[in-house]
């Protein structure tokens, strides 16, 4: 039978570097990544998976950690907000958002740039509705999304002018 | 917002599970793709004392096309199907409900058999398994067993799985229906539906033989309306008969509110679906677009 433990020994990559921790079955990811690998660009707000903020890659797709298990990212690739600071790939998409004032109290900005560049890595050209279906998942209070939508259509006109 | 305590384990074989079941009995819960449980144990609405994660299982997952029918394993995630060629050529109205299953960062995780096992009256799997005729199979310790999916809803959260069954998969069968609306209001993209439609039909030289409704959000479960579907076959589909019948629906279903919208805005909501829905069949109909 498969043992039944409440500490657990996970083996994972976290942007880009190996880790090795023990974690408690309860913990969820968010909490793990936050508490124990002082990665603070994910942020917690209600932690039942309706905000969005709390949202990063697992394996190469959009995950919220608050509704993963620490436990369950064995064997796991994760991405942060922090792993996509540093290779660079979210550059553009800073500048747009400071261009535009797409993040203004900054919340939620770190799930909305991990979630709008993945529109931008998959789509062409959205329209301004697609974008806005696409970030249906992450709540902004303050923007009222157009700043936002703003933003990831520059990143696409930006793209047109260099064709 | 922090779960209770439990224990956690990783079984990789069917069997594992069952003897975790023996062994604990109520006290374990699966964990699957989590998008629904985590939030109830973030809530402290559940407190199991042990988590049996069954996401090593690789004989629930995927989707094989067997002929007369195609098996969406139980751990398949709700992206794969929504990007499966299979599920998309075989199966179009699970094809076109997909989209609207959850955000995306749910879609990653969420799985198949999770949502039947969970059974939220508002969630559109569900209603297409109702509507497509599906069959649910479990398994337990003492063998395995299938269910058709009209018999498998059997109320708010509860479906037809008894106590040690775990869903292993659904068989979609490849019917006639040639023609498929899915419909639903929603107060948000990706959010469960207020009311929901999904329509099957099967259409010759632009007349239809054949006619599945499945309304979603309404009542306690996904419910088919059989009277709609024989009266529109007897009376023909016109403006007019949809006008009228649309105008009678519901009447005979025992509509629950939900928190932001009461009994007689669901009834009204219903109605302007049905509507919709059935003009939009009518025209792809009339079009020869199927």
């Amino acid at each position: 039978m498969a043992l039944v433990k409440e500490n657990i020994e996970i083996t994972c990559v976290i942007n880009g570097k190996p880790v090795r921790q023990t974690v408690l079955s309860r913990m969820h990811l968010g909490d793990f990544l936050r508490g124990q690998l002082d990665l603070n660009g994910i942020h917690l707000g209600c932690e039942h998976g309706v905000c969005g903020a709390c949202t990063v890659l697992v394996d190469g797709l959009l995950v919220r950690s608050c509704l993963m298990l620490a436990a369950q990212i064995d064997g796991c690739e994760v991405q942060t907000i922090e792993g996509a600071v540093e290779t660079g790939e979210v550059d553009l998409l800073m500048n747009a958002f400071q261009k535009r004032n797409a993040a203004q109290c900054g919340f939620c900005s770190p799930a909305m740039i991990l979630t709008t560049a993945e529109i931008i890595k998959k789509t062409d050209r959205p329209t301004r509705e697609q974008i806005r279906e696409a970030i249906s998942g992450n709540f902004c209070r303050c923007t009222g999304y157009q700043a936002i939508v703003d933003a990831v259509e520059d990143i696409f006109d930006q793209r047109e002018t260099k064709r | 917002m922090k779960s209770p305590n439990f224990s956690y384990c990783r079984p990789t074989s069917l069997e594992e599970v069952f003897d975790l079941f023996e062994h604990y009995g109520d006290e374990a819960l699966i964990l699957a793709g989590g998008q629904s449980l985590v939030p109830t144990l973030n809530m402290r609405l559940s407190n199991p004392s042990v988590l049996i994660d069954i996401n090593r299982i690789s004989e629930l997952q995927g989707i094989i096309d067997e002929g007369h029918y195609v098996k969406i394993g139980a751990l398949t995630r709700h992206h794969e199907v929504e990007s499966s060629e299979v599920i998309e050529k075989e199966l179009p109205l699970l094809h076109m409900a997909m989209p609207y299953v959850a955000h995306t960062a749910i879609r990653s995780r969420g799985t198949f058999g999770g949502s039947l096992a969970f059974a939220d009256a508002a969630a559109e799997i569900p209603a297409i398994t109702l509507t497509s005729e599906a069959i649910i199979q479990v398994h337990s310790k003492n063998g395995a067993r299938q269910i058709l999916a009209k018999d498998f809803f059997q109320g708010l959260y509860s479906t037809a799985l008894e106590k040690g069954e775990i869903i292993t998969g659904v068989l979609f069968p490849k019917n006639s229906y040639n023609h498929y609306i899915f419909k639903e209001f929603a107060r948000r993209q990706g959010d469960y539906a207020t009311v929901g439609i999904a329509i099957a039909a099967q259409v010759q030289a632009k007349v239809i033989h054949n006619l599945r409704v499945v309304y979603f959000g309404v009542s306690d479960r996904p419910i088919v309306d059989l009277q709609l579907a024989h009266d529109l076959l007897v009376k023909g589909m016109s403006v007019e008969t949809i006008h009228q019948l649309s105008m009678s629906v519901g009447n005979d279903i025992d509509i629950t509110s939900d928190i932001y919208h009461d009994q007689s805005t669901k009834h009204h909501l219903l109605k302007v679906i049905v509507k919709r829905a059935l003009l939009e069949l009518l025209g792809k109909v009339e079009d020869g677009i199927s």
